[in-house]
């Protein structure tokens, strides 16, 4: 039973042409109603050009079909990884997705079993923990779990609507929930927001203001071929990083005006020495959130060693999200420099759901070996799509 | 051993908890790991084999005893 293809009614194959239809009736049926075979072939041709392991070629695309029908889908997002100061083609594993009809029987753990034959590295990034238990059976090791910063930006507005409960937050301290429950009376919002303001721009002020001299810029042009500098001159610090070079970034985040996503970026000398995405809040967030409007910092690429930029860049980011209405800004960071700075900038710690699942068949990155040497953020695999 | 007991086995259940009714859809334990476990668990020990399409519907305890029955296996 567990091989991947054995009989002809129910089988795993990789996305070919001639499933085109049932997997448009697949996305239909589970994601986007309005998605057509044309919008589907053109979302692939798009990606295709941008794959920089195969360029040219679709993505690994996984199917589970029987009698014609998708019943389960996982797709990838072919990636450079670098580590040890070597390139080496991985994939992050995304869109893993049963019909719920079919949930918790075979489909899940072969729609797996085949990816990870085909692909040598594989990463992802997980909160539930049933597919933990999967990815964990098929060789990945968990590395840990991403920690979670929010950067109040108007915490009056938080504060009228803030349930931790209901987010399920945990990792808040007793008196950060007593200040919740009591920041949604009326009153008291206003006044704990004007105290909690007050509060972090003197913590601001005192530890994370960036240095002169750097000077900040927004727009589209930061992703441009000055990327490609930034990221060949700090790539080798941070880590194990999947790629991020100008083609990657200007694929993977829309920064035209009517795109969800803003980017900034730290010159100095008239070079880029940084720069960070952020993701505007969704129009139909969560709806536990209550209205809070969260933006996310989906990226920043600079080197760990020039804190100075680093602050720069949040500081700049922050005031994008301000500009995008937000009341918080949300980050998930990996590497061990990024919670330092983040809680400099009075970015404030809960826990984290994120699971990082790393599995190298080939045993081709035998460093880094822990959490804090990869530089994952939610931008990673699509994982700003949240809030 | 019976398809209650291999159940109750593989999602580490006590075997009182299984009955007919027990599915994948109303018992946390049986997600789709365990699923499959389960059934290379069936195989082996009643020495059949399922097809893929097959292991698609074996999701809860009275369409295993069924099928099996229908293998001529008994317990």
């Amino acid at each position: 039973m567990v091989d991947t293809a054995i009989d002809q009614s129910a089988f795993v194959a990789r996305f070919e042409p001639r499933y085109l239809d049932a997997l448009t009736d697949f996305y239909r049926n589970i994601w986007d109603p309005d998605a057509t075979s044309e919008s589907v072939a053109r979302a692939r041709t798009r990606d295709a050009a941008q794959n920089v392991v195969n360029p040219g070629e679709e993505f690994p695309t996984y199917l589970f079909l029987q009698q014609g029908r998708v019943l389960g889908h996982l797709t990838t997002i072919p990636v450079r990884l670098r580590a040890g100061g070597l390139d080496r083609a991985a994939y992050w594993l995304i869109g893993f997705m049963v019909h719920p009809q079919h949930r918790n029987g075979p489909i899940g753990f072969l729609l797996l079993k085949q990816a990870v034959r085909d692909l040598e590295i594989t990463l992802s990034l997980t909160v539930q923990q049933a597919t933990i238990r999967l990815l964990t059976a098929m060789g990945f090791r968990e590395l840990g779990t991403l920690p979670n910063y929010l950067r109040p930006l108007r915490p009056g507005r938080i504060m009228s609507k803030l349930d931790p409960e209901a987010l399920g937050l945990t990792g808040l301290s007793m008196a950060v929930r007593m200040a919740a429950r009591a920041g949604r009376l009326p009153m008291a919002s206003s006044v704990a927001g004007l105290a909690a303001s007050a509060g972090l721009g003197v913590w601001v002020a005192l530890n994370g203001r960036p240095a002169r001299g750097g000077r900040e810029h927004d727009g589209a042009n930061v992703l441009g071929v000055s990327a490609d500098a930034l990221w060949k001159d700090c790539r080798d610090r941070l880590g194990c990083v999947a790629g991020r070079d100008s083609a990657y970034l200007r694929w993977r985040y829309d920064v035209s005006p009517a795109g969800p996503y803003r980017s900034l970026g730290v010159t100095e000398d008239g070079a880029l020495r940084g720069l960070a995405v952020i993701r505007a809040p969704r129009a139909n967030g969560d709806p536990r959130l209550r209205g809070i409007r969260v933006a996310t910092l989906s990226d920043l690429v600079y080197d760990p060693v020039r804190v100075d930029v680093g602050l720069a860049l949040l500081a700049g980011a922050e005031r994008a999200a301000r500009r995008l209405d937000a009341d918080a800004l949300m980050a998930s960071a990996a590497h061990r420099t990024h919670g330092p700075l983040l809680r400099r900038r009075g970015f404030l710690r809960f826990g984290g759901n994120l699971h990082l699942l790393v599995r190298d068949a080939a045993g081709a990155v035998s460093e880094p070996t822990t959490l804090g040497d990869w530089w994952v953020l939610r931008g990673d695999m699509n994982a700003d799509m949240v809030f | 051993m019976s398809p209650e007991h291999l159940v109750a086995k593989v999602f580490g259940l006590h075997p009182s908890r299984v009955t007919d009714a027990t599915s994948n859809q109303d018992t946390p334990e049986w997600d789709s790991l365990g699923h499959v476990t389960l059934i290379m668990e069936l195989e082996g020990h009643y020495g059949v084999s399922f097809s893929t399409e097959e292991a698609l519907f074996l999701t809860s305890v009275g369409v295993l005893k069924r099928t099996l029955t229908e293998r001529g296996i008994t317990w």
